[in-house]
């Protein structure tokens, strides 16, 4: 996928398949008789339009012989870092829950921002530990929004 | 209703009163936090604020909640402009231009332009509210299912045409976005669409974690990709538009004003609609369209203008008819109700002090948050200086807040990191961001007023062509069409292309 005409074929094949797939779901949604418009009409019609567009992008990139247009992916280190902040993400949102949000946004943000800069550690824990510390009381305390607060009631 | 300058010079007078202008400068300030910070927006802060009020007589209640909401609607461009992260759809168009220009270290201007164009299309729609709500007001009644869905069709058409060389790819941003949008109960019969039998999916996507996602996460993805050192490459070199970026944007803060108020007359025509018209709008008579997307102050101008324009307008149904154009003036109809006031004709004629109190105070309210708002610039504008190892984890701490914070699920922050990677991949492959944003937010009510049409019309699509204003807006959005296809198969459009993505 290194050339916009691969990508434009993969991606036009990738989006195919999820037409064809959701015309599935779309034709199993079940209707009342005697409507105007059954609800999976709209539904149908845009999985055709998908399907039928991703079928136009695979034959308009077969078309396309510009080998010269790539597309801008990231080198090895950088896949790397992008894989470590998804994996991250990922984490702390499954943490949120059991450990509360403050806790879990403390964890996430001295992790990553380490990750990422390599500042000295002592550094990092205090950024994060301020960062959740003001988070925690202008959402949670002052504004009232009801986020997990797990076990230690942060 | 009938307008009288004694009525008006009356609510100058008691806006005036160091008590209500404490309360218009406390709802401005509030305001301006709320739409600053991600993840509340006006419509909890109100409801969030309204029982408070109480304790207040109904003139600086209703004065607080108003400046709350027209505040927040001027803070709302901070974050978009600076670091990309639209908390609402209406400032997706003020992202589009005002981050860029950020990027090229004009976040000073882009948010001067933002806070000087939504002063003036404030100001403007608060006289067309002040003089001319009734007549319009009656116009605004005269829509009805098939003019709405034939407006969102021309305002889809619209977005779908401007994606220049990707007009095949915007279609399939629009495709995906409808699609998304519709998963999870039919609207009027309740039918379970698109769920793969997950419980979480019933409740539907909310558009709020896909806008948060394909921008605000998207964005720091690519920046973490390329390890940079600070979100914008460039050092920040103005604070304050220059006479150039005046220039350019005070035609487009005059359109803006037009076209939000008079669509902000409709009621449920909210600003996300509205903005992205008349940022289009502004595209197409702009004598530099190349640079829309890559940084025209006179996109954060239209986007910026279009938005303020059409929460003022919001005020003539609400006012007259006692119809919320929006859930954030629905929560202030209630904030009404709470006082025992019920607005509609009558309130004009039973309360005439507190109603022309609120519009007085909307003037001052408006001057307030432009005060304020200009000296702020310097200090938004430098969170370009933090690096971005620390803005970055700020930045997806700012976006699960956002997200979660809307109907407080955990399934909508998964769905605001899902679309942060297709947000990710369609940065990358050339997919525009923007109809897929427009089509999501729209859909709800694209498809209540098609299916409420087919209703009023036997199932005949011939609804749209006999009723003269959809009529009109169908045909406006066939010439969009067109004018898209023309682009993209003739030589202006190659040209248009080279410069065109999200």
């Amino acid at each position: 996928m290194r050339t916009q005409r691969m990508a434009d074929m993969t991606s036009g094949a990738f989006l195919a398949a999820l037409g064809v797939l959701s015309l599935v779901a779309s034709y199993n949604i079940a209707g009342v008789t005697g409507e105007q418009l059954h609800p999976r009409t709209l539904p149908v019609f845009l999985s055709w339009v998908i399907t039928l567009a991703g079928v136009a992008l695979i034959f308009g990139g077969w078309r396309n012989q510009d080998e010269s247009q790539t597309i801008d992916w990231p080198d090895k280190a950088g896949f790397k870092r992008l894989l470590m902040a998804m994996a991250c993400m990922i984490l702390y949102l499954l943490l949120i829950e059991p450990l509360g949000f403050a806790t879990s946004s403390f964890l996430m943000l001295a992790f990553l921002i380490w990750y990422l800069s390599h500042y000295h550690p002592v550094i990092v824990v205090l950024l994060s530990l301020v960062t959740a510390v003001i988070i925690y009381f202008l959402f949670i305390q002052f504004l009232g929004l009801t986020f997990p607060v797990g076990p230690l009631g942060w | 209703m009938n307008f009288s300058w004694s009525y008006l010079l009356h609510g100058f007078a008691q806006a005036a009163t160091p008590l209500n202008l404490a309360y218009a400068l406390l709802g401005s300030l509030v305001g301006t936090l709320v739409g600053v910070l991600p993840g509340i927006g006006p419509t909890s802060a109100i409801a969030i604020l309204l029982p408070l009020t109480t304790i207040l007589p109904p003139i600086p209640a209703i004065i607080m909640m108003a400046a709350i909401y027209y505040g927040a609607m001027y803070g709302g461009s901070t974050t978009a402009i600076v670091v990309n992260i639209p908390g609402e759809a209406s400032s997706v168009p003020t992202a589009m231009d005002g981050y860029q220009l950020a990027r090229q270290g004009r976040g000073g201007p882009a948010l001067g332009i933002s806070a000087i164009s939504s002063f003036v299309a404030g100001t403007l729609s608060l006289v067309g509210l002040t003089f001319f709500a009734p007549l319009l007001a009656n116009v605004a009644l005269a829509f009805g299912p098939p003019e709405y869905f034939a407006l969102m069709f021309m305002a889809l058409s619209l977005v779908v045409s401007l994606s220049g060389r990707a007009l095949l790819k915007g279609l399939i941003a629009t495709a995906l976005g409808l699609l998304v949008s519709m998963m999870g109960l039919d609207p009027l019969t309740g039918e379970a669409r698109l769920t793969f039998g997950t419980v979480s999916l019933m409740a539907g996507v909310n558009f709020i974690s896909v806008i948060i996602g394909l921008f605000a996460i998207g964005e720091v993805l690519v920046n973490i990709e390329r390890a940079v050192a600070t979100i914008y490459e460039n050092k920040v070199r103005d604070w304050l538009p220059t006479r150039e970026d005046l220039k350019h944007s005070w035609g487009a803060m005059l359109r803006s004003s037009v076209i939000g108020f008079f669509l902000g007359l409709l009621p449920g025509c909210s600003p996300a609609v509205t903005t992205f018209i008349a940022y289009d709008a502004e595209k197409k008579v702009s004598k530099r369209p190349h640079l829309f997307g890559h940084g025209a102050i006179e996109g954060v101008a239209a986007a910026e203008g279009a938005n303020n324009a059409t929460c003022s307008g919001g005020f003539v149904p609400l006012f007259s008819f006692g119809i919320p154009s929006g859930p954030a003036l629905a929560v202030l109809l209630g904030g009404f109700m709470m006082y025992g006031l019920q607005p509609g004709p009558m309130l004009f004629k039973e309360n005439p002090d507190l109603v022309w109190a609120v519009i007085a105070s909307m003037y001052l309210g408006n001057i307030i948050l432009l005060v304020l708002n200009l000296p702020l610039v310097g200090l938004w504008a430098r969170i370009a200086l933090i690096p971005f190892p620390i803005l970055g984890p700020m930045i997806i701490l700012f976006s699960v807040i956002g997200a979660y914070s809307v109907r407080f699920l955990m399934f909508d922050v998964w769905v605001a990191l899902i679309f942060g990677v297709l947000g990710y991949l369609m940065r990358k492959l050339g997919f525009p961001l923007a109809p897929m944003v427009l089509a999501t937010v729209l859909t709800q009510m694209l498809e209540t007023s098609l299916k409420q049409s087919m209703v009023l019309s036997d199932g005949s699509p011939l609804i749209f062509f006999t009723r003269p204003l959809a009529a009109v807006f169908m045909v406006l959005a066939f010439i969009m069409i067109a004018w898209g296809v023309w682009l993209q198969f003739s030589g202006r459009g190659k040209e248009l292309a080279a410069d065109d993505s999200d």
